[in-house]
């Protein structure tokens, strides 16, 4: 009982082994040919979802660091608020890093302070996302901009970032009390953050406009003794203009 | 049995194959359902990326739109699943979103809930916050919930949202800060991966708390007049006249009088120089001096070249309607910013001269003062003939109006006249922005009312009011521009409520503006000091200011001296006005004067009619 099927087995081989180059051939070119199809499918499906998956990182990545980039921005904008123009603490470029040895004036530790706690908060952030960046001010033709520039990194290994997104915002430096009821002015540019170059025209006319008061101030401050120009009379056009 | 020519596979073969088959379908239908599920996962995460990300975009536009949208969202009235009808009630706008401290948390309530249980109506919520009346976007004609597109309304339903806006309490300006984390979650509670957006927006001054706000607008201002001194001090520094040659000069000539006040009679007769300590302390209140004529002058100059911009804006060809009322107004705020800074400025040094002078004659740096102030000067700046503390007290008087009629109440009667008349023609941004400009002007004209001592009334409420009302009803109500009616409302019902809110809100800045007619006060009680210290000096009577204040012989010839100004302006003459006064006949008058002559004084005649009389 035992030794029949291996004479079966064996009986059966030989004329396999006859015609071998023919029905063989079939069977491992019908599953080579099946695997290969399959292979091919799944790669194609497996590059698709890995696509898919990459663009929705890329998406969320994208969401968050806009939303990291505008907190820092307005958490050192408020910090600008906290002094007097001659007094800003960002005099001279504040250059500021997630990472850690770099320190900071006291309103960029702050905000360093608070954004390692909204990090914190959030497990996709803070083992992926970076950030740098600085905050300068620059007064041209007598506008006082502040000037904040973010670049939000994804940490891919541990050698190298890739910079998600760099945003440059300029805001008018603004603070009396007219200004404080009225409309915030600010502008916003996603280009050329990192290049530090001068503030363009356009920037710097969307700034202007009814709240280039301190601008006149400053100027009449510096020139006009030497070369007032006299009224008539001192209280002169004081009330008109109605 | 034939077996050569039998065709077909061994059952090893067979088994061989059909494994390999099996696995690569095994693996093909797990790849195939693996990918269907990282797809789900990956578009479900998706779809709460993107809705936290226009949440958190709705909420920063709606604050730039609306200030008063965080106080607002206390009392959202939005219907969710349970009944419940208010996100968080605070019907009694406690206003504390705005403070420190604060935490507003809502959680699991629906991306998208119906205001009543009817659908049909179309009415919704988004984010239980923004009401979307259009929703033909999302829901196909005659089927609510069979539309195809991205997020229609019946997928939103079934997502929730976690809403939590908390104080920063790391910034130097408390409560000005605040921290948003919206929470995405798919199916409920109970979602493993809700996606979190984190961010930070700046609360709006319309949306501080009175603490938080008063405590802002006072660094604000803190800040602002350090600014302005430290320009005025430059100024000083490298235009204006030596101050030291000024106090040696008024020195040397109180010792030269004839003679000389008590407190200069041993430098005038031992020929000694100021002692160092005086002197400086002389020189730091003469700079106040020029420091207040400075910037009071400053003031004058610009007021005067901004009024001629009026004027030129007004007559300027090339200038549309809009365009031309715009630079006016703007031109106004510059004018009453300035008069507030100026008038922001001069308090410190004024309080400082006030105070000094209480120390009378008894001291010598106070008669010097005195005597500075009150000394004509022939020319400086474009002030002629006139005393140092006179430029002062007529700039004092003047500043009020430069605030005012010439400031605020002129740039507010243009916006009212501009609204009223183009409210339709215009685009949302630009009425936006002039209705807030509006609304701010006219804010500062009722707490400039509110100042009892003032008597200043703000005749343009009832427009600005008016105006808020028409374009509620004609323009954002039927264009359903929610966010801008949502602020135009708050701000009405805030000017109903203004009064309350001088004495808590608005208290720092009704102080700032108090302190024009405070001034004035201040300027009169000056003049008055100064008279009285001119004539101590004069008659070498010496005390601190309260003494001779009681001094019967300075009240009296104070009195005297009023008495004949006024009698001089009436066009009596001094002997009519001496006899008038002290009931003498022209007979008795001509005999003192025979009996005097030229000598023939207020006293002697006093004396005279005490021995007469008695």
């Amino acid at each position: 009982m035992l030794i029949q099927p291996c004479s079966r087995v064996y009986r059966l081989s030989r004329p396999r082994r006859i015609n071998a180059g023919t029905r063989r051939g079939m069977a491992l070119a019908l599953v080579i040919g099946m695997a290969a199809v399959l292979f091919i499918g799944l790669t194609a499906l497996s590059f698709t979802a890995r696509e898919e998956t990459g663009q929705a990182s890329k998406f969320i990545f994208n969401v968050k660091a806009e939303c990291l980039s505008e907190a820092i921005h307005t958490f050192l904008l408020a910090e600008s608020y906290s002094y007097s123009w001659d007094d800003r603490f960002y005099k001279n470029r504040q250059i500021f890093s997630s990472e850690p040895g770099l320190v900071c004036t006291s309103p960029v530790e702050l905000m360093k302070k608070s954004m390692a706690a909204l990090m914190a908060k959030d497990p996709l952030l803070a083992q992926n996302i970076g950030y740098d960046g600085y905050i300068e001010s620059e007064t041209v033709d007598g506008v006082r901009v502040i000037v904040i520039c973010v670049n939000i990194t994804l940490r891919v290994s541990m050698l190298k970032n890739e910079v998600i997104l760099t945003h440059t915002y300029y805001d008018l430096y603004k603070r009396n009390l007219l200004d404080s009821l009225g409309e915030t002015v600010s502008f916003f540019s996603s280009a050329g953050g990192g290049k530090a170059g001068k503030i363009s025209s356009k920037i710097l006319n969307s700034l202007k406009g009814p709240l280039s008061f301190e601008k006149e101030i400053e100027q009449e401050v510096k020139g006009k003794r030497n070369d007032r120009k006299q009224p008539k009379n001192k209280n002169r056009g004081r009330g008109k203009g109605k | 049995m034939k077996y050569v020519n039998r065709k077909g596979m061994s059952l090893i073969e067979i088994v061989f194959a059909l494994a390999i088959v099996c696995f690569l379908l095994f693996v093909a239908i797990f790849q195939f359902a693996g990918t269907k599920k990282i797809h789900y996962i990956s578009n479900e995460y998706l779809n709460k990326a993107c809705l936290a990300d226009i949440a958190a975009k709705l909420i920063k536009d709606q604050i730039q739109i609306n200030p008063y949208f965080l106080k607002n969202i206390n009392n959202a009235v939005v219907k969710n699943p349970d009944g419940v009808l208010l996100i968080n009630k605070d019907e009694d706008l406690s206003d504390s979103i705005g403070g420190a401290g604060y935490s507003f948390a809502v959680t699991d309530f629906p991306v998208i809930s119906s205001v009543k249980n009817n659908t049909a109506d179309g009415q919704y919520y988004y984010f239980g916050l923004f009401k979307v009346e259009n929703t033909g976007a999302l829901m196909a004609s005659g089927n609510a919930f069979n539309s195809k597109a991205f997020l229609n309304i019946k997928d939103l339903q079934k997502y929730s949202f976690d809403l939590s806006i908390t104080d920063e309490g790391e910034t130097s300006l408390a409560g000005i800060l605040k921290n948003i984390d919206i929470k995405i979650k798919y199916g409920g509670a109970g979602d493993p991966h809700p996606f979190l957006l984190s961010t930070k927006v700046l609360c709006p001054p319309e949306s501080l708390s009175s603490i938080v706000y008063s405590g802002f607008q006072k660094k604000l201002f803190e800040t602002s007049r350090d600014e302005f001194l430290k320009n005025m001090g430059l100024l000083l520094k490298d235009a204006g006249p030596s101050v030291a040659g000024n106090v040696d000069a008024v020195f040397e000539w109180l010792c030269s009088k004839n003679p000389a006040p008590l407190m200069f009679k041993h430098y005038a007769a031992s020929g000694e120089k100021l002692e160092p300590e005086y002197k400086k302390t002389a020189e730091r209140h003469f700079k106040n001096v020029y420091f207040l004529i400075y910037v009071f002058d400053f003031n004058a100059y610009m007021q005067s070249m901004w009024a001629d911009r009026i004027d030129d804006l007004s007559v300027m060809p090339g200038l549309g309607p809009v365009e031309r009322l715009l630079a006016i107004a703007s031109t106004y705020r510059k004018k009453a910013q300035l008069a507030l800074q100026t008038a922001d400025q001069a308090r410190i040094p004024f309080s400082e001269i006030g105070a000094y002078l209480n120390k009378g004659t008894k001291d010598t740096v106070s008669v010097m003062l005195a005597s500075f102030l009150k000394n004509r000067v022939d020319e400086f700046f474009d002030y002629k003939d006139i005393s140092m503390f006179d430029i002062i007290k007529n700039e004092v008087i003047q500043l009020p109006d430069d605030f005012t009629t010439d400031g605020i109440k002129g740039a507010l009667e243009k916006f009212n006249a501009l609204l009223a008349g183009s409210y339709q023609n215009m685009q949302p941004r630009a009425l936006h922005n002039i209705l807030k400009e509006m609304t701010a002007f006219n804010e500062v004209n009722e707490i400039t009312a509110s100042v009892s001592q003032s008597g200043y009334v703000n005749t343009e409420f009832k427009n600005a009011q008016n105006n808020i009302k028409t374009v509620i009803e004609r323009k954002y109500r039927p264009d359903k521009f929610e966010a801008g009616l949502a602020y135009l409302k708050s701000e009405a019902s805030k000017n109903e409520l203004i009064g309350s809110l001088i004495d808590t809100k608005y208290k720092v800045a009704a102080d700032k503006i108090k302190y024009f007619w405070d001034m004035e006060r201040i300027a009169q009680r000056l003049d008055m000091t100064l008279e009285i210290m001119i004539m101590a000096i004069n008659y070498n009577i010496s005390g601190d200011l309260n003494a001779l204040l009681k001094n019967d012989n300075i009240n009296f010839r104070m009195e005297y001296n009023r008495g004949l100004a006024l009698a001089a302006n009436e066009g009596i003459s001094r002997d009519e006005f001496l006899r008038r006064n002290y009931n003498i006949s022209e007979t008795e008058y001509e005999e003192l004067q025979n009996k005097y002559g030229d000598n023939l004084n207020v006293s002697k005649i006093r004396n005279y009619v005490e021995q007469r009389d008695r």
